[in-house]
């Protein structure tokens, strides 16, 4: 399983990303929209995009629609990260094509429901329970 | 601090530098409050920080920034507008979350820090109505923006330490290779949770994400996936943890952003400060400073090496061995080169806090500043970057304070309200040059000669001689402050003499230009490193010198014969004419306290005679001078080993080094010997300063006092004090002519007159009621020469005077600001009494006419 982290801040990149390799996760790191877009367009090829609302040059929005407007990246799953005050706008970023959010803070188990929800988890033996 | 975990570390430096941003952000907003790109701009870094900081469970922080995350909302979608108020508080808000880092950064948790006022302070302004104008607000403004203020200015000192400390110094230590995360097995039990701070509700998600290993992807062991795909990955990956080589506060080369010179009109296009923003990121690692510095010592030690070989070379006929050398000097060379550049960092860097400290105090002052920053990108070694930081910094400030005037006043005197205070940066001569320059009212030099004077930096006499680009030097002597009252801003007993030690201490130097009315200009000169420096080794007495090569103008070799050497005595102090102009010169032996060698020594000749000298013309301390020395062995590159306190007391010498044949040599401190063989700044013993303003002067060049006198037609003469007897005022009618010629009875003789403005040839005027005599006397006889006024009685630098001839002249000097003519009193005298010298042929009015040429 391989995720694309997308934040324009490095704590939280690194923060999202230690999370899913907690759950096995390959992870790759992109800094805003346009940065992941760029990757995409190279030919990485990641199962989960987790995307933060915020960021400049292009914001999560943005790159959500841009991903879905484009076949090549059907099978990739996008799942918003954002803080409580943007919750409002989580309801743009599924109608434009995210599948799922998450609400920063979160733990990592929270983290897990959802993917298990979105049915990614990764093989049990590289799971690990938090302490 | 060891506890602080990684990840808390890297939140640490990332949020420093985007507060670096936020805060020149915040001013250029201010210029153009519409800008929905700043505004963006500003909500994400605040927003970042609150989002992070509740992962870490900084609760503090947290709320600090959730206030002002809703100020920022409205402010981004237009509810309101920006205003002074706004960008007060936000400031503050600013320095609150700055003051948070910096207790998580030193203990490890927020701990206490005061958080309230700042946020009641937020709240205050948010819940005025949005948009709203004048009286709303204004009635709610007192309120409010003391809190604000009074959250600020606590704030505002430990952050500057913080910074300090902080990610200048501490992302440093941190050196980066990410690739050994991946070694570490992904399961890597738990580390120290230590770091997490107090395990409230994110306490869980913390643990586990410390233990996290640190890198992702195994970058460069390729991965799976499709071809030409892990590398991207891996190359970002790497890039993306690691920033900017050498992590100071601001981000990497972002430009800065000058309070928008150009009005509000020039709304920047969106995002258009993103990708270049962090593109430096690409290729860069981040390395400690300490491995950089070891670096860096290491190849100071190789170049001395090089040079031992070098020297070694030079006396063997091997070509094989010099074939190696020569080899081994030009990789030492790039090595060199490449290690200093690993050390080189923008000046931006210590600029990136000028907006903020100019728009603080512009508003303190009420004054109305634009800043200007050109050459942002020129680079410095970081050691020196923070040598300069303060200096600049106090120059800034003083430029905003003292320099600049209140609106009102530049309105006056026919300039825009606002001033302009420019930062330029650019190479030149093998130096970086940082100017501050604003176009304020101006240095007045009499002002400044005034307040050395009242001081008892100087004396009268002493002022007088002094043109005006000394008497600017005079800003310079410790304890000098021209401002009247000391200002709450820059007057923090911190003078212009600190600003120049510093400096000077990095081996640069600091000049300043002012006109009045006009503005000023303070001209920083930095050496581009510090460990190795170009210097010329000098003999004297027999050991050897290293002299910077920085202070050296040219080489002048004299020759043995003393007559034709062009040294010349003024009384005791030797002086070189140089081109026509007198070169004072400092003998290297005497300064050394060092017998002078002995003529046809082995190690070179005496000082002044015997088989020649050299004399290494220097520039330091804003004068030149003649460094007399016995011999100039070469060039050398050498590296600068500190010296023990003992030695460095002395205050002769900079440092010391070891030469490519194994000698020791010390480095001469030019700047010092400059000030002590001179004339200029003395100790801060009164006696010793006496002796040596004596000294220096005598050094330097005759002074002598001469009276001015006005002689019509605009014109004036200068003629020697010493030997004027009297000055009489003498009635027309009471002169009479004898022989042709105009005499009047005076004190029971007869006392000839010249006019001289007819001995000059400076007709025009009509004959005034009454003549003005000034009388000459010898033996016992006098003459009387007629001028039109007495305009004053002033020092005279005989080095100056021009060697223009003219009839009856002996050349003109500037005096007081006006060219003066000199007179040759002799002549004028004859002119008088042709009789005059026939007595007996004075040796003396010799000598005094021969001291003014």
């Amino acid at each position: 399983m391989r995720a694309l982290v997308i934040d324009d801040s490095r704590t939280m990149r690194r923060i999202v990303a230690g999370n899913l390799q907690q759950l096995g996760f390959e992870t790759y790191q992109a800094e805003h929209g346009q940065d992941a877009l760029d990757l995409l367009d190279g030919g990485l090829e990641v199962d989960l995009c987790c995307i933060d609302w915020n960021m400049p040059v292009m914001d999560g929005l943005t790159f959500v629609s841009r991903v879905r407007a484009d076949p090549r990246w059907r099978s990739v799953t996008l799942m918003m990260v954002t803080t409580e005050s943007e919750q409002g706008q989580i309801v743009r970023a599924l109608a434009a094509g995210a599948h799922e959010y998450l609400i920063k803070p979160f733990t990592p188990d929270a983290l897990r429901d959802k993917l298990e929800f979105l049915g990614l988890t990764a093989p049990a033996w590289t799971v690990e329970e938090p302490a | 601090m060891g506890d602080i975990d990684d990840i808390v570390r890297e939140f640490l430096v990332e949020s420093y530098e985007n507060l670096d941003q936020l805060d020149r952000d915040l001013v250029a907003l201010e210029e153009s409050p519409g800008s929905r790109q700043l505004l963006s701009s500003i909500f994400r870094t605040i927003h970042t920080i609150k989002g992070t900081s509740g992962f870490l469970a900084f609760s503090r922080l947290e709320r600090v920034t959730h206030a002002g995350e809703n100020l920022l909302v409205e402010l981004r979608d237009g509810r309101r507008s920006m205003d002074q108020r706004t960008t007060d508080v936000l400031l503050a808000l600013t320095d609150s979350v700055r003051d948070i880092l910096g207790a998580i950064e030193g203990s490890g948790s927020e701990g206490s820090v005061e958080i309230d006022a700042t946020i009641a302070a937020i709240e205050a302004v948010r819940a005025d109505v949005p948009g709203a104008t004048a009286a709303a607000p204004a009635a709610e403004a007192p309120a409010a923006a003391p809190v604000a203020e009074e959250a600020a200015e606590p704030v505002a000192e430990p952050a500057a330490q913080a910074e300090a400390a902080g990610p200048a110094r501490k992302p440093a230590r941190k050196v980066v290779a990410r690739k050994v995360g991946a070694a570490r097995a992904a399961g890597a039990a738990d580390g120290d949770p230590a770091g997490g701070p107090d395990g409230e509700e994110g306490g869980s998600a913390v643990a586990t994400l410390l233990d996290e290993p640190v890198a992702a992807p195994a970058p460069a062991t390729g991965g799976p996936a499709g071809p030409g795909v892990p590398t991207v990955p891996a190359q970002r990956h790497a890039a993306e943890d690691v920033p900017a080589p050498a992590p100071a506060p601001a981000p990497a080369p972002a430009p800065v952003p000058a309070p928008a010179p150009a009005a509000p009109a020039a709304e920047p296009a969106p995002e258009e400060a993103g990708p270049g923003l962090r593109g430096a990121a690409e290729t860069s690692i981040r390395v400690d400073v300490e491995v950089l510095d070891a670096l860096m010592r290491q190849v100071g030690e190789l170049v001395l090496a090089r040079n031992q070989i070098s020297r070694l070379a030079q006396g063997t006929d091997e070509p094989e061995l010099t074939r190696s050398a020569q080899r081994l000097n030009l990789i030492a060379a790039e090595l060199q080169e490449g290690v200093m550049k690993t050390r080189m960092q923008p000046i931006e860097h210590v600029w990136s806090k000028m907006p903020r400290i100019v728009r603080d105090l512009a508003a303190a002052c009420q004054r109305e500043v634009q800043l200007e920053m050109v050459g942002g990108d020129t680079e410095l070694d970081r050691g020196l970057l923070e040598a300069v930081k303060d200096p600049l910094t106090h120059l800034v400030r003083n430029a905003v304070d003292h320099g600049i005037e209140p609106p009102a006043d530049r309105v006056a005197a026919g300039k825009t309200p606002r001033g302009t205070l420019a930062l330029r940066a650019y190479h030149a001569g093998g130096q970086v040059v940082v100017e501050v320059a604003d176009d304020g009212r101006g240095i007045d030099p009499d002002k400044v000669a005034a307040a050395a004077v009242r001081k008892g930096l100087r004396t009268p006499e002493q002022v007088a001689g002094l043109g005006q680009a000394d008497l600017l030097q005079l800003l310079f002597l410790p304890g000098f402050s021209t401002a009247e009252a000391v200002t709450k801003v820059s007057g923090r007993g911190v003078g212009m003499d600190v600003v120049r030690t510093k400096i000077e201490a990095t081996g640069g130097t600091v000049e300043v230009e002012s006109t009045v009315g006009q503005g000023t200009v303070w001209r920083l000169r930095i050496p581009l490193t510090l460990a190795i420096m170009p210097t010329l080794t000098v003999v004297c007495s027999g050991d050897v010198y290293a002299v910077p090569q920085v202070n050296l103008l040219e080489l002048v070799a004299i020759d043995g014969q003393r007559d034709q050497s062009g040294i010349e005595f003024v009384h005791s102090s030797p002086v070189y004419r140089l081109r026509g102009e007198l070169l004072p010169l400092v003998s290297l032996a005497s300064v050394l306290q060092l017998p002078a060698a002995p003529a046809g020594g082995t190690g070179g000749a005496g000082d002044d005679e015997g088989e020649g000298a050299v004399v290494a013309v220097m520039q330091a301390d804003g004068r030149r001078f003649g460094l007399l020395v016995d011999k100039v062995l070469s060039t050398e590159e050498i590296v600068v080993k500190p010296l023990s306190a003992r030695l460095k007391s002395i205050g002769i010498y900079a440092g010391a080094t070891v030469l490519g044949d194994g000698r020791v040599a010390l480095i001469l401190d030019v700047q010092s010997i400059a000030r002590r063989s001179l004339a200029g700044e003395a100790d801060a013993l009164a006696d010793e300063a006496q002796r040596r303003a004596l000294a220096d002067a005598a050094a330097t060049s005759e002074v002598e006092q001469v009276l001015v006198a006005g002689i019509g037609g605009g014109r004036r003469v200068a003629m020697p004090l010493a030997s004027v007897a009297r000055l009489e005022h003498v009635q027309l009618q009471d002169v009479e002519l004898v022989g042709g010629r105009e005499v009047v009875q005076y004190r029971g003789t007869i006392l000839p007159l010249a006019r001289l403005d007819r001995v000059l040839g400076a007709y025009g005027e009509e004959e005034a009621a009454e003549l003005l005599v000034v009388v000459y006397s010898h033996g016992n006889r006098s003459v009387g020469l007629v001028v039109h006024e007495i305009v004053d009685i002033v020092d005279d630098v005989v080095a100056r005077h021009s060697d223009i001839e003219d009839t009856g002249l002996v050349g003109s000097t500037v005096l007081g600001g006006r060219v003066t003519e000199l007179l040759d009193v002799r002549q004028a005298i004859l002119a008088a009494d042709a009789a005059f010298y026939d007595a007996t042929i004075s040796d003396e009015t010799y000598a005094m006419a021969g001291a003014l040429r």
